[in-house]
């Protein structure tokens, strides 16, 4: 009994101790294992935020996403995540991209990117119309005097017609994240029924700061506030057709809407909440005679150039006023004529949101010529009211134009005033219909009506 | 083993955890609360006007007072964040920045540098990570969280009286 029990103890030991044995061996292995995972997290949480760091730095440089669709990685890349940067959390989801979720891309325009080149974004714009009236469209056909000089304009052939508008491709790209280019090609038809093509404006530009930028090329001189504020797109202008004033110089307008040359503007440091801002302009200003091309894109007939100074206001406090004035000054030099000083003089108050349009602009065109005693002064002004209501936005133009038509150098004379009335209605994002009636009262000639209608849209 | 078993089950933890607080913080947050401006923790900027929210949103202000370029942190049209922002600071609708946008871009101006992400989380998350970059995200979320700053808005914070992005 005693051996029995004794050997039962030393079995019992054994067992123990082979337990005991077994458990540190488990628990040995357990620890290793431990660590291993540890080591293993130690080394994802590693990787996890080397990657995080290159993710938010790729994504600073990328291109913006389709839901912001025209704004420019200019400064993203100028904003690199610093070394020390912490990573996000495991808990806190990295920033990705935003394209490829849906959102939107609704708004088109293509960009190209050449591998290592800067990307070109392109949108186009169109317009088509149907006029009706006693008259061609007055506000769309071109004005002109069909070469009887002074006499006023004639009747212009009426008609009832579908026509065609401009067909403009818009390009910009950012060079470098200071240096810009944009460029506007427009190809429209005449009345001689032929399309022409048009580079509109190309427009190189330096930023330094919002204190100072300059740029280079075929710009809207910066004349009163409609002129820069709308171009070739008809899409976004609300009424259609431009006020007789800014009609472009190769649809009979009086003023320099376009001029070839350089121009730096920038805000006056200081002004932050008076938003007080300047332009200084210079370049070939329009031809001398009327026989050639209205803008000297090329070759200037006269060495003086034209000079223009800009300022305007954009107050904190009223967000959408912006209140400006400009004087333009040059020197043609007419065939035949002695020189002529030109001198352009404009004020403007512009009340702009997204549900009101209110527009006041009057301009004072002086030409005058050397040895005359007076000059030739053509005083013209518009204003236009607009509320938009949903998808409908009716507006109201009244617009006053008096070219003297005493003026040798002006190509449209006579006095043209009258009332415009429509309705835009923005049927989807990018593509808009307007009707429009216009009356003008013309010297020397009937009043004119026409009932216009406008299929505006970007692609 | 016991102890094995305990650490697999606290690693599960975690990860359950994680999961749910990631689907919780991308999630969308509450709605009509204020919303609130956020930037980089070492940003120098205490107090923004609405102002110049309203000059960075249209590309007018691309820069902070140090230089460095600002990059807005937007959301997608849908997000209603995104929509009271337009709505309080622009009086408009995303449809219509993007048409204000597309003017700047025609009329020659600069435009401002804008990242779109698809949740408040994500897009403080971006901040978090890029100096200079700046969003307008619901305040509850932006106050769970300690990697950004929230800055005054014309001298108040979310939650005060006469802060302008209730």
């Amino acid at each position: 009994m005693t051996v029995t029990t004794a050997a039962e103890r030393l079995v019992l030991c054994l067992l123990l101790c082979a337990a005991s044995i077994g458990q540190a061996s488990a628990q040995q292995t357990d620890r290793e294992m431990i660590d291993e995972l540890r080591q293993r997290l130690a080394a994802s949480e590693k990787r996890i935020e080397a990657l995080e760091s290159k993710l938010a730095t790729a994504l600073a440089l990328l291109p913006t996403p389709a839901a912001a669709p025209v704004a420019a990685p200019v400064a993203v890349s100028a904003a690199p995540v610093p070394a020390n940067t912490p990573a996000p959390p495991a808990n806190d989801p990295a920033p990705h991209d935003a394209m490829g979720m849906g959102m939107d891309n609704s708004s088109g325009g293509a960009h190209l990117k050449l591998p290592g080149g800067p990307v070109v974004n392109i949108r186009g714009f169109f317009d088509f119309n149907f006029g009706i009236g006693s008259y061609a469209n007055p506000l769309v056909f071109p004005i002109s005097n069909n070469g009887c000089g002074n006499c006023g304009n004639p009747v212009t052939p009426p008609h009832t017609t579908f026509q065609a508008g401009q067909f403009a491709l818009f390009m910009n790209s950012q060079i470098s994240n200071k240096l810009s280019f944009l460029a506007e090609v427009a190809y429209s038809p005449d009345s001689s029924n032929t399309w022409g093509l048009d580079v509109e404006r190309y427009q190189l530009t330096y930023r330094w700061n919002r204190y100072l930028s300059a740029s280079a090329g075929r710009m809207h001189t910066s004349i009163g506030y409609y002129n820069t504020a709308y171009h070739h797109g008809t899409w976004f202008s609300t009424a259609q057709g431009r006020p007789i004033m800014y009609l472009f110089e190769d649809s009979g307008g009086v003023l320099p809407v376009h001029i070839v040359g350089a121009s730096v503007t920038g805000e006056v440091p200081g002004t932050e909440k008076l938003g007080l801002h300047w332009v200084a302009e210079v370049g070939n200003g329009r031809t001398s005679g009327p026989s050639t091309a209205p803008v000297q894109n090329f070759l200037s007939d006269r060495n003086y150039k034209a000079v223009n100074l800009a300022a305007y206001i954009r107050p904190d406090g009223i967000p959408g006023l912006q209140l400006g004035g400009s004087f333009y000054h040059d020197r043609l030099a007419p065939a035949g004529l002695p020189r002529v000083n030109q001198n352009i003089g404009s004020v403007y108050a512009a009340y702009v949101t997204p549900d009101w349009e209110f527009l006041n602009e009057a301009v004072l065109l002086s030409n005058h010529v050397q040895g005359v005693r007076d000059a030739y002064g053509s005083p013209m002004a518009y204003t236009q009211i607009s509320r938009k209501f949903g998808i409908y936005r009716p507006y109201f133009r009244y617009q006053y134009v008096n070219d003297n038509q005493k003026d040798p150098v002006n190509i449209l004379t006579g006095r043209y005033y009258g009332p415009s009335v429509g309705l835009r209605i923005d049927f989807t994002q990018f593509a808009t219909f307007k009707l429009q009636y216009n009356r003008l009262f013309q010297s020397n000639q009937l009043t004119g009506n026409g009932l216009n209608s406008q299929i505006a849209f970007t692609f | 083993m016991l102890r094995l078993h305990t650490d697999r089950r606290r690693v599960l933890l975690c990860l359950i955890a994680l999961s749910s607080g990631a689907a919780g913080s991308g999630g969308s947050a509450p709605q009509g609360g204020p919303l609130a401006v956020v930037v980089h923790k070492s940003s120098r900027q205490e107090n923004i006007t609405t102002g110049e929210l309203r000059k960075m949103l249209t590309g007018d202000l691309r820069v902070w007072q140090d230089s460095s370029p600002v990059v807005l942190v937007q959301q997608p049209d849908e997000n209603p964040s995104q929509k009271r922002m337009l709505k309080i600071l622009l009086k408009t609708t995303p449809a219509g920045y993007n048409n204000q946008l597309l003017q700047v871009q025609f009329q020659g101006r600069a435009l401002p540098a804008i990242r779109v992400l698809n949740s408040d989380a994500n897009a403080i998350a971006f901040v978090w990570n890029v100096p200079g970059a700046v969003s307008v995200v619901d305040a509850a979320a932006a106050e769970g969280s300690i990697h950004v700053k929230i800055l005054r808005v014309d001298g108040k914070l979310p939650g005060e009286a006469g802060y302008p992005l209730q």
